[in-house]
């Protein structure tokens, strides 16, 4: 079970004179349930990077337990991040061409993580997520049901930490809320730490906390009793 | 991963069979000009291996030896025929025979020579037997006759205004086993028959027909050469010498033999073979040339046009190659949100670059490799297209060099696609991913 602690991020840009992210401290429990919500340009893709270990942090630290991602060289970055996160973007991110089963196995596959018990994990999990065809071509699904097979991919190595980024914003409201749900479902029987960055209320409310930013700096942080 | 390849090569085909094609013709190009001029070095060797020493009068070498080794139509000046027998007494030569060229039949060459010649060139027969009157005639492995067929010879050939000779009617007796040589596509009869058949050698009325003959002596009885002036021959008078059931004779004597555009001369040694070259090459009225080494000296003018062929085809495959590169920059770079998410998935920074690499490699692999395919197919037709057109037999095949070039195309091809893989490798995902 990892903690996240960020301390002193500032993440700068050439050309703008504010931090586009600017967090003194924040500190995020193993198995917390995060909603991070704020208008556009509020700084969330930004901390979705810095805490995921996509962009490396020039300034402070983003340490996951021991481990300070801002230290790391990037392609020690990409295993980490292969082993203990599991990302949903709003864009999904399939790859066309491949079948569901393909595709949730593929960065595992990538990465020579992809023995018989994830094969099993992956049938499994895209059963649970409600794809009962797992040799379809993705590109022949509907848009919740891309979603899901996207949610099972983050899912495949029972990653610590599940962070999703806008998972409903290109869903209509059923497929969205059926994405949310499993979501919510998934990460308590991991028992991993969600971190969701949404507009979406349905999916914000059942957090147990909200942080609400503004301008890259944290204006609210709110937890439910 | 290669799952993942080949659903994207199947996803993107039409792209991807346009990039394998231009590799292909590309590489296609360059092994059909070094395959062909190979196999047309190989093939005119072997044409002229049995040809170790041809004399004839002095002119162009080389025009010598395409006309004695590769039957080429022409107008060779004759030397003087004494030297047939002079040749045949001289104790450095196993054999020399005459080859007397100028008449023709259904568009193949009709030759006079003589059985020393044939026995010495042809493997054997595939039917029948050699020449034993003057009226017989044998045929080339490639000729379209039956044995047993008749031959009524034509003065020249038909396309530059020939006429048939009505004195003599050949009588096919053998077929020759092939050669792989123009010979093949040749009738083959004695030379006393071409020379009675045109009122020239022993046993003809010289008193009668001198004038005629002092005229034809100084010409080999090329196509080009006799339309007007043996017309009017032929209108003055009939050559009578032409007996097809005569028996032949191959013994030549001085001041009966007439003048002959060529002798091919087979030496008893080696050490001969350069002292008579010497000597035919010293004297008056007559050329000796080595074929092999004529042929040699031609494929250095050649030499020249394959390497103008040879840098034009680098220059078709450099060109594609920049062009394959700018598609796959663009291709990559149009790309960068897929390679983004394979690396914000997990994958890492080696999967990204060998999915690139190995994509962009299997289709250049697999253009070389038709490519190479395509080139031997097309130098393949071609060398039957010259086969069935002139009999010369052009081996096509690949050679050792032609496995290390393949190498070193694929070595290149390798580095090539290494580029837009580490610009893939390179990309940082958050910024791939933001497209």
């Amino acid at each position: 079970m990892l903690p996240l602690r960020l301390e002193d991020v500032a993440v700068t840009f050439p050309g703008l004179s504010a931090p586009v992210l600017n967090i003194p401290v924040l500190e995020i429990a193993p198995g917390e349930r995060v909603a991070v919500t704020g208008p556009s340009g509020s700084g969330k893709s930004t901390f979705v990077n810095i805490i995921t270990g996509l962009e490396r942090l020039k300034c402070g630290h983003a340490r996951w337990g021991d481990i300070d991602l801002a230290s790391l060289p990037e392609g020690r970055r990409d295993r980490w991040r292969g082993e203990n996160i599991g990302l949903v973007m709003q864009d999904f991110h399939l790859f066309p061409g491949l079948s569901a089963f393909d595709n949730v196995l593929l960065p595992a596959r990538l990465a020579h993580a992809a023995d018989r018990q994830r094969l099993d994990r992956a049938r499994a999990l895209l059963e649970t997520v409600g794809i009962a065809r797992h040799d379809q071509k993705v590109e022949t699904m509907s848009r919740g049901e891309m979603q899901r097979v996207a949610v099972a991919r983050a899912l495949l190595r029972e990653p610590a930490i599940i962070v999703a980024d806008e998972p409903t914003a290109s869903l209509d409201s059923d497929a969205g809320a059926i994405v949310g749900e499993l979501l919510l479902q998934l990460a308590k029987s991991l028992g991993s730490t969600l971190i969701v960055v949404s507009h979406d209320e349905r999916l914000v409310a059942p957090m147990a906390r909200r942080i609400s930013l503004l301008s890259g700096a944290i204006a609210a942080d709110e937890r439910k009793d | 991963m290669f799952r993942f390849i080949f659903s994207d090569l199947k996803r993107l085909w039409a792209g991807s069979a346009v990039i394998v094609l231009l590799i292909a013709l590309a590489t296609a190009l360059g092994v059909t000009i070094t395959l062909q001029e190979r196999a047309l070095r190989l093939g005119s060797a072997r044409a002229s291996e049995k040809f170790d020493l041809v004399i004839g009068a002095p002119g162009s070498e080389t025009q010598l030896v395409l006309s004695s080794v590769f039957l080429q139509p022409s107008d060779l000046p004759l030397m003087d025929g004494d030297l047939l027998p002079e040749l045949n007494a001289d104790p450095r030569v196993a054999w020399a025979a005459p080859i007397g060229f100028g008449d023709s039949y259904a568009g193949y060459p009709i030759v006079g020579t003589t059985t020393a010649l044939i026995n010495a060139t042809v493997p054997g027969f595939a039917e029948g037997e050699i020449f034993v009157h003057e009226g017989d005639a044998v045929i080339g492995s490639a000729v379209d006759l039956a044995v047993g067929s008749e031959i009524k010879p034509m003065h020249g050939a038909a396309e530059t205004g020939g006429h048939t000779h009505t004195e003599l009617a050949y009588h096919v007796t053998g077929r020759a086993e092939p050669t792989g040589t123009p010979w093949d596509r040749a009738i083959l009869v004695p030379i006393q028959a071409v020379w009675h058949i045109h009122g020239l050698g022993a046993g003809d009325h010289h008193d009668e027909e001198g004038a005629d003959h002092d005229d034809e002596a100084d010409h080999d009885h090329g196509p080009d050469n006799h339309a007007s002036e043996e017309h009017d021959e032929h209108d003055g008078h009939h050559h009578e010498g032409a007996a097809a059931s005569a028996p032949i004779d191959e013994h030549w004597h001085h001041g009966e033999t007439p003048g002959l555009p060529a002798i091919l001369v087979k030496p008893k040694s080696i050490s001969d073979a350069y002292r008579l070259r010497q000597d035919y090459r010293e004297a008056d009225g007559t050329v000796a040339v080595f074929p092999a080494e004529v042929l040699t000296r031609l494929y250095a003018t050649l030499g020249d046009a394959r390497q103008v062929l040879t840098a034009i085809a680098i220059g078709a495959q450099v060109l594609i190659a920049a062009a394959l590169m700018l598609v796959t920059v663009i291709h990559v770079s149009q790309r960068r949100r897929e390679i983004g998410a394979l690396r914000a998935f997990g994958a890492p920074r080696s999967a990204v670059f060998a999915i690139v690499w190995l994509e962009l490699f299997s289709l250049v692999g697999l253009g070389i490799a038709i490519g190479y395919g395509a080139g031997f197919i097309a130098a393949r037709m071609i060398s039957q297209s010259i086969m069935a057109e002139r009999g010369v037999n052009m081996p096509v095949g690949f050679a050792g060099s032609d496995i290390a070039s393949a190498l070193v195309l694929l070595a290149v091809a390798a580095l090539l696609a290494a580029l837009p893989a580490f610009l893939a490798y390179r990309q940082p995902p958050a910024a791939a991913l933001k497209g």
